[in-house]
């Protein structure tokens, strides 16, 4: 996983993402929200089949 | 007669329709109770009282004539400002859409005035549905009506609170991860979320499109079913919308739980979360309850709530930034600091990461179908703990996550939150109660049947004394 601790590496990966205009507090944020979504990636601990298809379209109706 | 600030839709129907009180004093009534109480509350976010006005009396002169639409007209309630009602606003509670004005209605919403109801206003949200009680924004947050200086939980939370502090007797909310039921539980009323696809989500600010759902939000369970019921139904135009027939969701209220199987998913709050002692209390109490009117409880085990969490972030953030990604880009100054932040969570999302979540979903979600396969309805919790101080940022952060209501946004299942008692502090206890998909029917009937057991929906904030003077966050 890449370091999120180091703002200048955070700001470049942030405008290669499209987001040039995060103040230094935006930055901030950005770092503790990644960390924070880090930590619930690892709670998908959900093993997956090769054959486990995605709900392509999320629909409870009976189909067919 | 109940005061007539607390008056359900179910009693005040039924007197607008036998002629006994007037539409427009009672929204007259209603509207001078805001004036004088919400200046201290922010439940309306806009309040449109010649609108009100106008709908009220067109009201009373269609029902004089003997032309009376059904249990919602004459009615008063209140829009979530996420929902379009042409000619108004739709601002998200955010800077971003302070001039935005929605130019039709949304589907909920235009079956709301073919109702014949009388919409109060627009009410305060978190912005954009996520974004946490702010204080950065063009218009204050909504407060609780127990203790004003604590949150009336969110996204819906000034339909929460208007309801709570008996502002009218219905209102509409979204719920994406908890955003109808959150509110619910912090204000002691009725949230639902319907099952996936129940109601339109056209015209309503998307946050994730496959975790969106439009809620009624009431006082007392059968008012939350009269609201469904005006509320649901397919929409052609809805890429989610289920092609499925509403049945009249209150037919089955009053069948009692006479031989029903619950399953109660007590490991989310004694071992993967631990719930405040007083709310895990009132959960074991009502199902004590429940046994008592002769259903069977039964222990049900599922996925731990960290995994169902972990996928319902990545969906949800994946889905939420992909639709803030061009404001986020432009202007990012102009968003709430714990909206924008909460939306930059899903900045490094990737692809694989959101197709695996999305994966995983679907294990989740057969999983949860196949553990209730013979159970009519699961119980657990809803918040862990009651509602915290409302400019306590770091116990409004640490709480964020600290509920049970995100699994069901994931399985689609309809939720119900419930009022169950109230703790030492005086705020609002809760308990969700789940059903299977479309089943709404059952989920009412265990609610309704708890409800009448107790008489928790018939408690009231005492406005006076709840509305202290302003504390330094306002």
């Amino acid at each position: 996983m890449t370091d999120t601790t180091d703002l200048a590496d955070l700001k470049k990966r942030a405008e290669a993402a499209g987001l040039t205009r995060l103040t230094e507090e935006h930055l901030k944020q950005l770092q503790r929200a990644t960390q924070g979504m880090q930590r619930h990636k690892e709670n998908l601990r959900v093993e997956l089949e090769v054959s486990d298809e995605p709900a392509h379209v999320f629909s409870l109706v009976e189909k067919g | 007669m109940t005061d007539f600030a607390f008056m359900t839709i179910a009693e005040v129907s039924a007197l607008i329709r036998d002629r006994k009180i007037s539409p427009v004093e009672y929204t007259e009534a209603l509207i001078a109770r805001a004036d004088k109480f919400d200046p201290k509350l922010n439940a309306y976010l806009r309040m449109t009282p010649d609108i009100a006005m106008a709908e009220a009396r067109a009201a009373e002169e269609e029902i004089g004539k003997g032309n009376w639409r059904g249990l919602m007209h004459g009615v008063p309630y209140g829009l979530k400002d996420i929902i379009d009602r042409d000619g108004l606003p739709t601002t998200g509670h955010s800077k971003i859409l302070v001039d935005n004005m929605a130019t039709g209605d949304a589907p909920v919403a235009a079956k709301l005035r073919a109702a014949g109801g009388v919409l109060m206003g627009k009410m305060s949200t978190h912005e954009f549905a996520i974004g946490g009680p702010s204080f950065d924004l063009p218009w204050p947050p909504a407060r609780n009506p127990w203790n004003r200086n604590h949150h009336p939980g969110g996204s819906s939370s000034g339909s929460g609170s208007a309801l709570g502090a008996g502002f009218m007797p219905a209102a509409l909310g979204s719920d994406t991860g908890g955003s109808v039921r959150n509110p619910a539980s912090s204000c002691g009323i009725v949230g639902l979320k319907p099952t996936y696809g129940r109601t339109s989500r056209r015209g309503v600010l998307p946050l994730s499109f496959s975790l969106d759902h439009v809620g009624p939000m009431t006082r007392t369970v059968e008012d939350n079913a009269i609201l469904l019921n005006v509320i649901a139904g397919f929409d052609p135009e809805d890429p989610g919308s289920a092609a499925v027939d509403a049945p009249d969701f209150t037919a089955d209220l009053d069948k009692g739980v006479e031989g029903l199987k619950i399953g109660v998913i007590r490991h989310f709050y004694t071992r993967d979360q631990k719930a405040d002692p007083e709310m895990a209390k009132s959960i074991e109490d009502a199902l004590t309850v429940l046994q008592g009117l002769g259903a069977e409880v039964r222990e049900l085990e599922i996925d731990p709530l960290e995994v169902y969490a972990g996928c319902n972030r990545t969906v949800l953030l994946g889905e939420a930034y992909a639709i803030h990604e061009k404001w986020l880009q432009e202007r990012p100054e102009d968003y709430g600091d714990k909206c924008r932040e909460r939306f930059l969570t899903g900045t490094f999302i990737t692809a694989a990461d959101y197709v695996n979540a999305t994966r995983r979903r679907r294990i989740l979600t057969n999983r949860f179908h196949a553990a209730i396969a013979d159970l009519d309805v699961a119980v657990t919790v809803s918040s862990m703990e009651p509602a915290c101080e409302i400019d306590d940022d770091a116990e409004i952060e640490r709480s964020y996550g600290r509920q049970a209501r995100a699994p069901f946004n994931l399985t689609g299942s309809p939720a119900i939150s419930v009022p169950t008692g109230f703790a030492s502090n005086g705020l609002p206890l809760a308990m969700q109660i789940v059903g299977k998909p479309f089943e709404e029917a059952m989920v009412y009937r265990v609610a309704r049947a708890y409800e009448k057991a107790t008489d928790w929906t018939n408690r009231q904030p005492d406005l006076e004394a709840g509305c202290r003077p302003p504390q330094k966050s306002d």
